[in-house]
């Protein structure tokens, strides 16, 4: 057992999850936090090995514990994130309903996944871009095809 | 129509569709031009090119799964049709020959 290594680890895990967790200690396991430190460290002076031993073993159980009211506390914090309807309300206007299908469930992908990875404020300015150059898209090519009836119809002298 | 001149948004499509033929729809699509290219695809643009190779018969597509990921809506499979391989062959060769051509002329001056 190697006491010093699992410190180590045991520090690195703690500024892991400390980092980790930031506006979440507040209302999670920030109690938990501190008592698994205290239970851990203050074991290292005058113990034998199978004490700290078992202390590591219960500062693991702590940890795990702090985990899982981590994860509880997350759900409860996080709301269920709503996809944004600015694409429902205006590409349908813009394209053809297989289009829009398609490109309004690739927009609810991406920002579900956005959100996951980078959060919900960078998938929120994805989405909104992605709207805008997406109109601006259509736009320009109904106004193209409009541009060269016109011209079709003028050369043919109507 | 048949001899046509690609894009160079259109031949990365085919590109795409060539290199990666399974699970080629439109966020596969988008993000592996976005990899290779390093370029920021919309997704607009996308389906008015993907739409208009459509209709010139160089792609073909179906309608996939609807996942909850994507607010229930259907997946829509993109195939690159013999006409696509064909242009997009067309296409490298052309833009090859504007590279030989542009090397031939900085050795030369």
């Amino acid at each position: 057992m190697g006491s010093q290594s699992d410190k180590t680890t045991f520090s690195k895990y703690v500024d892991l999850l400390n980092a980790r967790s930031g506006y979440k200690r507040e209302t999670t396991g920030a109690h938990l936090l501190t008592k698994t430190r205290a239970n851990y460290f203050g074991a290292g002076t005058g113990k034998t090995e199978a004490d700290l031993t078992k202390t590591a073993e219960i500062a693991r159980e702590a940890l795990r514990s702090i985990e899982r009211e981590l994860a509880q506390a997350l759900a409860q914090i996080t709301p269920e994130v709503q996809v944004p309807r600015l694409g429902e309300i205006i590409l349908p206007y813009l394209c053809s309903p297989e289009v829009s299908e398609a490109l309004l469930g690739d927009l609810d992908e991406g920002f579900r996944r956005r959100t996951t990875k980078r959060g919900v404020a960078a998938a929120l300015w994805w989405y909104r871009w992605q709207i805008a150059r997406s109109v601006v898209k259509f736009a320009a090519n109904v106004l193209f095809r409009v541009v060269s009836i016109l011209e079709a119809l003028r050369k043919l002298g109507l | 129509m048949g001899r046509e001149i690609l894009g160079s948004f259109e031949y990365q499509i085919l590109a795409i569709l060539i290199q990666k033929p399974g699970d080629a729809y439109g966020t596969t699509v988008r993000e592996r031009i976005e990899d290779q290219t390093g370029r920021s695809v919309s997704v607009g643009a996308l389906y008015t090119t993907l739409d208009r190779l459509e209709k010139k018969g160089l792609v073909s597509s179906q309608w996939g799964e609807a996942t909850p990921e994507r607010g229930g809506r259907r997946k829509r499979y993109y195939k690159i049709e013999a006409a696509g391989v064909e242009a997009a062959h067309r296409t490298e060769s052309v833009f090859a020959g504007f590279a030989t051509r542009g090397l031939l002329q900085a050795v030369e001056a």
